[in-house]
């Protein structure tokens, strides 16, 4: 199952007792064991990483959740996570070393950028006291998204779409796509004021999807 | 189905077990030995949750209760008649100044230099002891770190030399 919209504690399926050892044994790896105190937001949010947690049980096990204990399902939870990490991880490297099909629209641009620098702030060991940290960022319009989820699902996801439309992309002309995406702009586009004057702004400037544009 | 109410419920009862454990574990020490009993913890317990809600702090698991417990159970200036109020009070200015120090200090350090400075500087006076924690803060806010190499003990000549005493 994946994590989408609201959580809350009266919807985990798993009495406090159950929870409350994982939330214990988490609140310790969290202060470094320095203090056996925390402040009540953080408190929320460690709570909020459990459940979270607990709700990505993959879809294979999905089935067997009734029968997991609140540990087993919280393991299996982090397991899943972590193999998210790892294939966003993977992505982003890519995207890094190698570049990707973006013909300098500034918005798929930001999208990467704060994606990669989402995914450089949350290593494994931050991802997991938050991996329900919002994502407000993933703004070109990726074919396949799902906006209702949200955190690590929701850049996993995403990129997953964004992969699948870069490996349409690859098999067209560069010269091609961009003479659609300025034709697109030129007929359909918003009208923008660049220096000082209200004119049609270019392809660059506009968030609609390249392969909705190019028909492909 | 699960609350926050129910959460701090089972938090307070795992606490007390604590403290209950360690108060065992103290009356098979030898010498002078200061106890509490279930009710005395329950009730330090309780005076805890409204420090903690004053600070906007939660424990989460294993109280600070049974350390500080084992950290003065054999203090020569407190009565055992007047032990939990000093551990009410004793709690109340470890979370204090821990929370104003959260980021520099660890748990040990407030600890030692709270057991050490109320023996040996306060003789027992919680009111000194406050002086010192608050001069400790005022070292800290002017770049003092030698606490760190001994985890808070015998460090008052320092602090000293920080605020300029």
């Amino acid at each position: 199952m994946s994590n989408t919209g609201e959580y809350s504690l009266e919807d985990m399926l798993y009495p406090m007792e159950d929870l409350y050892p994982i939330l214990r044994d988490l609140g310790k790896k969290f202060t470094g064991h320095d203090s056996t105190s925390i402040s009540y937001d953080d408190m929320q949010q460690l709570m909020g990483a459990v459940i979270y947690t607990i709700n990505e049980t993959n879809p294979e096990e999905e089935a067997l959740r009734p029968e997991l204990t609140a540990a087993e399902a919280y393991a299996l939870g982090q397991k899943e996570i972590k193999r998210k990490k790892e294939t966003v991880d993977t992505i982003c490297k890519s995207i890094t070393e190698k570049g990707c099909y973006h013909y300098g629209i500034q918005c798929v641009r930001d999208t990467l950028n704060s994606i990669i620098n989402y995914n450089k702030y949350f290593d494994w060991d931050a991802i997991r006291f938050e991996p329900q940290r919002p994502v407000d960022f993933l703004t070109y319009p990726v074919r396949g998204d799902n906006p209702q989820l949200t955190g690590i699902d929701a850049v996993y996801h995403y990129l997953i779409c964004f992969t699948a439309e870069q490996e349409i992309l690859q098999h067209h002309k560069r010269s091609e796509i961009v003479e659609k995406l300025t034709k697109y702009a030129e007929e359909h586009g918003d009208l923008g004021e660049i220096d000082g004057e209200y004119v049609k702004l270019p392809y660059q400037e506009l968030d609609f999807n390249i392969l909705d544009v190019c028909g492909l | 189905m699960a609350s926050m109410d129910e959460l701090m419920i089972i938090n307070e009862q795992y606490q007390l077990s604590k403290v209950m454990a360690m108060n065992d574990r103290i009356m098979g020490a030898r010498g002078r030995h200061l106890v509490l009993s279930r009710e005395d913890a329950q009730i330090i317990i309780q005076e805890k949750r409204k420090t903690l809600k004053e600070l906007k702090l939660v424990e989460l698991g294993e109280s600070i209760l049974p350390r500080l417990h084992y950290e003065f159970f054999d203090c020569g200036y407190i009565q055992q008649s007047d032990y939990k109020d000093a551990m009410i009070r004793l709690q109340e200015l470890f979370f204090t100044y821990r929370e104003e120090l959260r980021t520099y200090v660890t748990d040990d350090e407030m600890l030692n230099f709270m057991r050490e400075q109320f023996d040996e500087g306060c003789k027992g006076d919680f009111d000194l002891l406050e002086g010192r924690l608050q001069d400790l803060a005022q070292a800290i806010r002017n770049g003092y770190r030698g606490y760190h190499n001994s985890e808070g003990k015998g460090i008052w000549k320092e602090v000293e030399e920080y605020i300029g005493i």
